[in-house]
């Protein structure tokens, strides 16, 4: 394998990670636009939803429906479906008891109460999950549906593994799904309605306490297939893998502009390609690529303050 | 203006804070969580009442109020004495000692926060990172160099600033949320190159950081029979003095007045002629070499310094400090140090769920306080004044 297969297998990587951070920051952003808060937990929802999935693993594998056979990829799409829907109903109940009300206060004591939130939900977890405070293992659910096949194809020496395409793909396919919704949809015309204007929303019907709930519905859904994603391609979960995705995403939300989904998604990728081809093109990168990669998120900064496709900010006089 | 001396007053002001001085370390020794939890209920219900009752005491509260110099001239002789005190009245003294020198360090860092963040606005998540510098810088001069430490304290606050120089660049570029974003972002940067740079040690850290030593006198001799760590609290006691009075006069000058305007609306602060940018360094940079001095001073008390120590986790322990504690009341932010501080030590009983209940409270206070434990004061000018004419 040449180096430039390797450099080729890094970026492809990257572009793996790169749909995980941009689901997460979909979430980010969404939440700012409706409440304008940044909501800090939402790194451990994501940890949460990785959770979630191995229990709900746990619990098919005892009745005895993670045998394989046809029926397995039905179970598989249920067990994602189901952890989508609890991550999302926990997302919603974080919003109404922690989120929600602190969000007309102090911006600064609204970031403090969700940092709060994501410290109590990490050590919940770590606290009350069997032996939670060890990495777990997270089974290698993909596997079975290639069973025949050699797992992988090779084009001019760069490894290409099924499973990784599969978990690429489900990624862009619910991306794709999420901005079809807020763009089509009578809903989603109330998000970017709340978004854009929250009093001008009501005055016009739009019942913003449901589209909040909506909102957090999505967007810790997303958060909790990308745990689920994440437990697949690293085959490991752990209870305070929150912490970077929050970072992570909040950055990847920042670097495509606050508010802008499509700006989010971008970022993500930004993020993801920054580590990959710092990974790639320098000497110990692999080392220092998150150190690299947050060093020019803040250069970046410094040229468009408001991210990529961010709103020019306005000073009021 | 020669002052009269009243005795009565006098003996009133020390009566009440040798009180409380001895309730502390009644506290200190309490064991049983019930007993404790009891006695943290009684006294807030006479901190309540005594608030709802203002009125009946205001002769007695009128004596502190008005002879400020008796209550911190008494307040400085019990904390001197304190190590003199401790060993007959407190049975595991040289851990309580040695809490109360964190606790001097985390209020030396939670001021240096309330410059930047309280006074103008200044978001800064990365506190952890530039007490990590400070520590570091120290531990890399004293450890591979052997410079004295009457050099390498004061290097840790002028490093800390150099890089607070640098990030003060991308800094007043941003605003709101991007700033938080370009500060966290350094954090995490700044905890990521420790780790993996083998010039730093690495995961494992500085080992063998030199204890301090000032013109031949080691701060591991033991004065008079008393623990080492005394040396220690006395030099704390005098940064975070020192700490103190550069805020109040920071807070009380035309420069605490300047960046109060910046903070509140920095577009009009611009209009009146303010330099924004300018002031935002200064207070940003300020900050940032107390912060660096207090992470020096950490670094060679404890002797062993690793990444693991400045983690974002560190810079939110700060910050929520400054931010319960009351927002540009330095008084205020020194007692929410001292409460979010020494409360977690007594938790120890239930060291299981302490960072869980750290964590409801954070979001708990926020929802019944939202601005801070004791939000500040507008400053009141010409009280004198006022008083003169009464």
């Amino acid at each position: 394998m040449g180096t430039e297969a390797v450099i080729v297998q890094i970026i492809l990587n990257g572009l793996m990670l790169g749909v995980q951070y941009a689901l997460i920051a979909v979430g980010f952003t969404l939440f700012f636009g409706v409440l304008d808060v940044i909501n800090f937990s939402h790194g451990d929802v994501f940890m949460l939803g990785a959770f979630i999935g191995l229990i709900l693993i746990n619990i098919f594998s005892k009745l005895g429906m993670m045998t394989g056979g046809a029926s397995y990829v039905f179970v598989l799409f249920l067990i994602f479906s189901l952890c989508m829907l609890v991550t999302g109903l926990v997302g919603i109940l974080f919003e109404r008891i922690a989120v929600k009300p602190v969000s007309s206060g102090p911006p600064l004591m609204a970031l403090l109460a969700t940092l709060g939130l994501a410290i109590a939900i990490r050590e919940a977890v770590r606290l009350f999950y069997p032996m939670g405070s060890e990495s777990k293992r997270f089974p290698e659910l993909l596997n079975p549906i290639f069973a025949g096949t050699s797992h992988a194809f090779e084009i001019e020496g760069v490894l290409i593994r099924y499973d990784n395409l599969l978990i690429f793909g489900i990624g862009i396919a619910v991306i794709v799904f999420t901005s079809l919704y807020i763009n089509k949809t009578k809903m989603g015309l109330g998000i970017r309605a709340v978004a854009q204007d929250s009093e001008a929303a009501m005055m016009m019907g739009v019942h913003r306490d449901r589209v909040v709930d909506v909102t957090f519905l999505i967007g810790s859904a997303l958060a909790g297939l990308t745990g689920i994603l994440n437990g697949l391609f690293y085959n490991t979960v752990v209870f305070n893998m929150g912490a970077m995705g929050a970072v992570i995403g909040f950055s990847a939300a920042v670097i495509g502009g606050l508010g802008n989904i499509y700006g989010a998604i971008i970022g993500g990728f930004v993020f993801a390609m920054t580590q990959a081809l710092s990974a790639a093109f320098i000497p110990r990168g692999s080392e220092y690529m998150d150190v690299i990669a947050f060093g020019v998120l803040i250069v970046f900064l410094v040229f468009k303050p408001s991210g990529i496709l961010g709103e020019k900010m306005h000073e009021r006089v | 203006m020669k002052r009269n001396f009243n005795f009565i007053n006098f003996f009133t002001i020390a009566a009440v804070e040798v009180a409380i001085f001895f309730l502390v370390m009644v506290f200190f020794n309490i064991e049983s969580v019930w007993t404790l939890v009891a006695g943290l209920i009684l006294v807030v219900a006479v901190v309540v009442y005594a608030k709802a009752c203002k009125r009946q005491f205001s002769s007695f509260t009128g004596i502190f109020s008005s002879d400020k110099r008796t209550v911190m001239g008494v307040l400085l002789v019990l904390l001197l004495l304190y190590p003199l005190i401790s060993p007959h009245m407190i049975r595991q003294n040289t851990y309580w000692l040695l809490i109360l020198i964190q606790t001097g360090i985390y209020i030396i860092l939670a001021l240096g926060l309330n410059i930047q963040l309280g006074s103008t606005g200044v978001l800064n998540l990365a506190v952890a990172a530039f007490y990590g510098i400070g520590g570091y810088t120290a531990g890399l001069l004293a450890l591979r160099l052997g410079i004295p430490a009457i050099i390498t304290i004061p290097m840790g606050g002028i490093v800390a600033a150099l890089f607070g120089m640098i990030l003060y660049v991308p800094l007043y570029k941003t605003k709101g949320h991007y700033m938080a974003l370009v500060t966290l972002a350094f954090g995490y940067m700044i905890v990521l190159a420790l780790d993996n740079t083998e010039f730093t040690g690495g995961p494992q850290g500085l080992m063998g950081i030199p204890e301090l030593k000032f013109f031949g006198y080691s701060f591991l001799t033991k004065p008079g029979g008393l623990h080492f760590y005394t040396n220690y609290y006395y030099f704390t006691l005098f940064f975070v003095l020192l700490a103190v009075l550069i805020s109040y006069r920071f807070y009380n000058s035309w420069v605490g007045l300047t960046l109060a305007t910046i903070r509140d609306d920095e577009v009009a602060a611009k209009c009146c002629g303010v330099n924004s940018n300018i002031w935002k360094g200064i207070s940003f940079i300020t900050g940032n070499v107390m912060i660096g001095i207090a992470g020096a001073i950490y670094a060679h008390m404890i002797g062993f310094i690793s990444p693991h120590n400045f983690s974002f986790a560190e810079s939110l322990f700060v910050v929520a400090m400054v931010i319960l504690g009351g927002l540009d009341n330095i008084l205020g932010v020194i007692i929410g140090t001292i409460i979010l501080s020494i409360l977690p030590e007594k938790m120890r009983v239930i060291t299981e769920y302490r960072i869980l209940i750290y964590g409801i409270l954070l979001i708990v206070i926020p929802m019944f306080r939202p601005s801070g434990l004791f939000p500040f004061n507008p400053r009141r000018y010409h009280s004198s004044v006022a008083k003169v004419n009464d």
